[in-house]
């Protein structure tokens, strides 16, 4: 049996990177020993035209080879936003990782990621998601480990591969059991054979597994513990980068899933679902407290996001997928700001320590101002991009108030919890007296990323009319 | 150089923003009156922020200079607002399109009740600058904070969407985390972060009760308006059950009574007023606590009177509580700043037992009391500051007899204490006087029970006068001490002559608030 003929140039998004990733590659091994490495310079093109690319000649809808690989709106939306996050992370990445002797290889994870997450973003299938999904988690796993002669990143490396590959293994195990009762691996298939077999209690197996390997991926409690040791131990770009867009992934699979093929079990997973919320919620707003490293801290408050976009997706509605969609856009801009002023500051102090921030007002106004934003939009304040984020997540779920008013008051309480320890961080850089005087300068490129991340955090706060409606329409038609 | 080009562009670009606005005001013949107000402090805000701190002067006077044309555009507001039959209740109506998708749109309109609280931010935020004219650590900072605080006050008395009212609510809360912290005194970081908490967890509770309000638009919507939307003119004219309205209202009622200062949730106030700088505090007490009881009458009572009846009788007890709670506290209290923060409990529990009344002269005195209170709280805040600026201490043992060394100061004061204990003449008697009437017709026990908190706040207002102004001069140190400079004589003259015009002719500002206050308890009366 042979494929038919398909059109290839619905993969030109990832083309265009894949030729930005593999110019890199190569111009790091050929280049003569004392040049930097040009690979991240390439990257970025790469990034930006794929992205441009994405923006003005949109892929139009497509199914190939029986609906394996799809492109509708859901997958356009996701696309767009790893690559923006790709852009504005290699921008941060390019002064940090100039003296590294690995940022050839860094640079290749980065952009192998991105592919994994924009063929994942476009998986209707359990084997070709499982496969896009290896991709990009095990770059992330080398990128992690990658600060040799670091016991710390060493640390972050092992552990992120060992609980990453338990995590797969469930999902293998979970899609294993979907396949023996629906008789497919297609979700479309699958979508329709789930109700006749929605009473089959290996069907409910196979969610349960699946649900669980999605949890790693979103750092969702109880699957949560490697987070804080990875982000601490990690390079802090890498970091940045799987914060946002690893979550961003983890919720791909679950709309995907869960408003596919389980739509069927929707009693079963909105109770597993949002309970999964009340407890991230809860380990992620009040483990960030007692943290006195940066990175650890931000872990947990992205602990905590993931916790309010699962009390957005609970619901299963169009409007909690959209509201998903959203808030997972305004994410990247104000996850990316926070660790962007960390890249920035830990540059020039060279620690991670909450107390390096002291004084930071008065030796970068910006950088402080930008991570004061980043902060305030986390805690969803407005007028930033975070508040209208939150109230759309909280207002999916508060339709339905009787099923889910628990979980929104637990949700909105906590956020004055959250508030309080991003308030601490502010207190430092504002309130504190600054040990040293000397300036902290971000430089030109790692400047213009934190530009843009304010611009969008507060684009999106001001403005943010054409993404909603963008994300709703997205929501609908997919739906 | 950067930096510079950088700065100067923010102003430039400020300003051109301003004159735009304005021009497309000129060019359209629509004045859009509140957007103005808020586009006066805010741009003052923007271009306080680019200004280094060494032109300190120069940060001043453009905060003086905006923050008075704030004042004008509120007298404006006031004189231009109209009354008597006929007339609708929210004018200066303003509306534009902002996110369709939500349901949310940037909608702005006072009524009595929204233009007496405009009038007193519009006092209160120009004698508050008044008042910082010695602040010299991080200028730039402290006058950009203010600015951009008393902006997001503007909005919330003007918002008529849920959505921009909640915004504006935040603006206004968070700024005073950084304004407490960085240019407080005393245990300033533990006040800021306890303030800080407290105010925002009154916004989470009450964003719950909005969400629940606005899904009901959908629902429970007038016949073929069944559409989402933020909108209280919509909400207004939404059916709730009964049962949603009292489920739903403690959200509301607790979410705002937090930030107005409500027993057992007020323990914030005394701390963070205390610790706060004299500005912060003349705003905070003055017109951000009245920003809680304005929510509780423009968001509970208004949308939810069903739920309002059911639930203020209840809730009633507790002010009982706030007022003579508040008032033997003041009493107990060494430092002079706790005096005056216990006072605010104290005078805070009086606006909302009026509001409790659900009748209308407790309702009209409640209002009158928030704008009274602010005026008469901001001067004894600002008198505090000055004190404190001469003596650099605020125990009333070290005080005794000022009032020789500066006869200016010590008169303010007794003007704002006489105001505080209700005497007649001064706008707090007339206020009070209103409440204690409705509070009669509801419940004559209950009244009693209050009557007792201002018997309190007589004798402790009366025993910081004599124990620091007046009386023979005990403390050697203070021999050198001079009087007010002319600014702060400019801030009290302005504060007291309010206070004074109040209680002498309040006819003019209680038929405004009276014109406010009718549609709300036509809509208590009517069961919604």
């Amino acid at each position: 049996m042979g494929f038919p003929a398909v059109d290839l140039s619905v993969f030109r998004v990832e083309a265009i990177l894949l030729a930005g990733i593999g110019a890199g590659f190569l111009a790091d091994l050929i280049r003569p020993r004392n040049w930097r490495s040009p690979a991240g310079w390439l990257l970025l093109a790469g990034a930006v035209a794929a992205l441009v690319a994405a923006f003005a000649w949109p892929v139009p809808n497509a199914s190939l080879w029986d609906g394996v690989f799809v492109v509708d709106g859901l997958a356009r939306y996701f696309k767009i936003l790893f690559l923006s996050a790709l852009v504005i992370v290699t921008l941060a990445s390019l002064r940090d990782m100039r003296d590294q002797s690995w940022a050839g290889e860094y640079y290749l994870c980065l952009g192998s990621s991105t592919t994994g997450m924009l063929l994942l973003s476009g998986a209707n299938e359990l084997v070709s998601l499982f496969v896009a999904l290896e991709l990009t988690s095990l770059s992330l796993y080398v990128m992690a480990a990658l600060r040799r002669g670091e016991p710390k990143s060493q640390e972050a490396g092992l552990k992120y591969l060992l609980v990453g590959a338990f995590s797969t293994a469930l999902f293998l195990f979970g899609a294993s059991f979907v396949y023996a009762i629906g008789g497919s691996t297609a979700l479309r298939d699958l979508a329709v054979a789930g109700p006749l077999h929605a009473s089959e209690p290996l069907f409910l197996v196979g969610l349960v597994f699946m649900l669980a390997a999605v949890g790693f991926k979103v750092a969702a409690v109880p699957f949560h513990m490697w987070a804080p040791d990875v982000y601490e131990g990690g390079p802090t770009p890498m970091v940045a980068f799987a914060s946002v867009a690893s979550k961003a992934a983890g919720f791909v699979i679950m709309i995907r899933l869960l408003l596919g093929p389980f739509r069927v079990l929707q009693e079963d997973w909105t109770l597993l679902v949002s309970v999964m919320a009340a407890g991230t919620l809860l380990v992620g707003s009040f483990l960030a407290i007692p943290q006195t490293n940066i990175k650890r801290l931000l872990a947990y408050s992205s602990i905590a996001q993931a916790g309010y976009l699962l009390v957005g997706f609970v619901p299963g509605t169009p409007r909690g997928v959209s509201a998903v969609l959203l808030f997972l856009a305004i994410y990247v801009f104000t996850n990316l700001g926070a660790f962007i002023s960390v890249i920035v500051v830990s540059r020039s102090a060279g620690s991670d320590e909450i107390a390096a921030f002291a004084g930071l007002s008065r030796r970068s106004p910006l950088v402080a101002l930008v991570m004061m934003l980043s902060l305030l939009s986390l805690a969803g304040i407005p007028p930033l991009g975070g508040f209208v984020g939150k109230v759309y997540l909280f207002a999916a779920a508060m339709e339905f108030p009787s099923r889910f008013l628990w979980l929104v008051v637990l949700a909105v309480l906590l956020s004055i919890v959250s508030l309080y320890y991003y308030l601490l961080v502010i207190r430092r850089m504002y309130i504190e007296e600054p040990t040293t005087t000397a300036p902290i300068e971000p430089g030109f490129t790692a400047g213009l990323a934190l530009l843009l991340c304010v611009l969008g955090i507060l684009a999106l706060g001001l403005a943010p009319r054409y993404l909603l409606d963008l994300a709703m329409g997205v929501a609908q038609g997919w739906q | 150089m950067v930096t510079t080009v950088c700065a100067w562009g923010t102003v430039a670009a400020a300003l051109a923003g301003l004159g735009w606005f304005v021009g497309l005001q000129l060019a359209g013949d629509t004045v859009y009156w509140i957007s103005n107000l808020m586009a006066v402090t805010a741009t003052a805000s923007v271009i306080v922020m680019a200004i280094p701190d060494r032109y300190e002067r120069f940060i001043k006077w453009i905060s003086a200079v905006f923050a008075f044309a704030a004042l004008v555009l509120s007298i404006c507001l006031a004189l231009q607002f109209q009354r008597g039959e006929g007339v609708s209740t929210f004018q200066f109506a303003e509306s534009s399109a902002w996110i369709p998708g939500l349901g949310a749109s940037y909608l702005l309109a006072v009524d009595g009740i929204g233009v007496a609280m405009e009038l007193l931010t519009g006092i209160i935020i120009f004698c508050g600058v008044l008042a910082s004219w010695r602040v010299e650590h991080r200028p730039r900072e402290f006058f950009a904070l203010l600015l951009l605080l008393v902006t997001g006050v503007f909005g919330v008395f003007a918002a008529q969407d849920l959505f921009v009212f909640f915004l504006f609510y935040e603006v206004a809360v968070l700024p005073m985390y950084l304004l407490i912290g960085i240019w407080g005194t005393g245990p300033k970081e533990y006040s800021a972060m306890k303030l800080t908490l407290y105010l925002l967890m009154g916004s989470a509770l009450m964003l719950v009760g909005f969400l629940a309000l606005y899904f009901g638009t959908e629902t429970y919507g007038a016949p073929g308006a069944h559409t989402l939307t933020f909108s209280l003119d919509a909400m207004r004219r939404t059916a709730y059950p009964i049962g949603v309205q009292k489920f739903y209202f403690p959200f509301l009622f607790i979410g705002f009574g937090i930030l107005s200062g409500f027993w057992p949730l007020h323990t914030w106030s005394p701390d963070g007023h205390a610790s706060a700088p004299t500005a912060v505090s003349m705003l905070h007490a003055g017109v951000l606590m009245k920003l809680g009881a304005f929510g509780i009458i423009r968001i509970g009572v208004e949308l939810c009177p069903e739920g309002a009846r059911f639930w203020l009788p209840y809730f009633s007890v507790f002010t009982l509580v706030n007022i003579t709670y508040g008032a033997f506290s003041a009493m107990s209290q060494v430092d002079l700043k706790y005096v005056i923060a216990y006072s605010s409990v104290s005078h805070m529990g009086i606006v909302i037992l009026g509001i409790c009344t659900l009748n209308d002269a407790g309702l009209n005195g409640a209002v009158l009391q928030m704008f009274s209170h602010g005026i008469m709280t901001g001067m004894f805040f600002a008198l505090v500051g000055f004190t404190y600026e001469k003596t650099h201490t605020r125990m009333i043992a070290e005080y005794g007899g000022l009032g020789a060394k500066m006869p200016v100061i010590a008169t303010f004061f007794t003007i704002a204490g006489l105001a505080s204990l209700g005497l007649p003449g001064l706008s707090g008697f007339v206020a009070e006087f209103m409440v204690f009437l409705g509070a009669w017709q509801m419940n004559r026990v209950m009244c009693a029970i209050a009557a007792v908190g201002i018997v309190v706040t007589a004798a402790y207002v009366l025993r910081v006068l004599q124990k620091c102004f007046w009386g023979p001069l005990t403390n050697p140190h203070y021999d050198e001490i001079t009087d007010a400079s002319p600014v702060q004589i400019l801030c009290l003259t302005i504060l007291a002559s309010v206070l004074v015009a109040v209680g002498m002719l309040p006819g003019w500002l209680v038929s405004i608030i009276n014109s406010g206050v009718g549609p709300v308890l036509a809509r208590v009366a009517g069961g919604g």
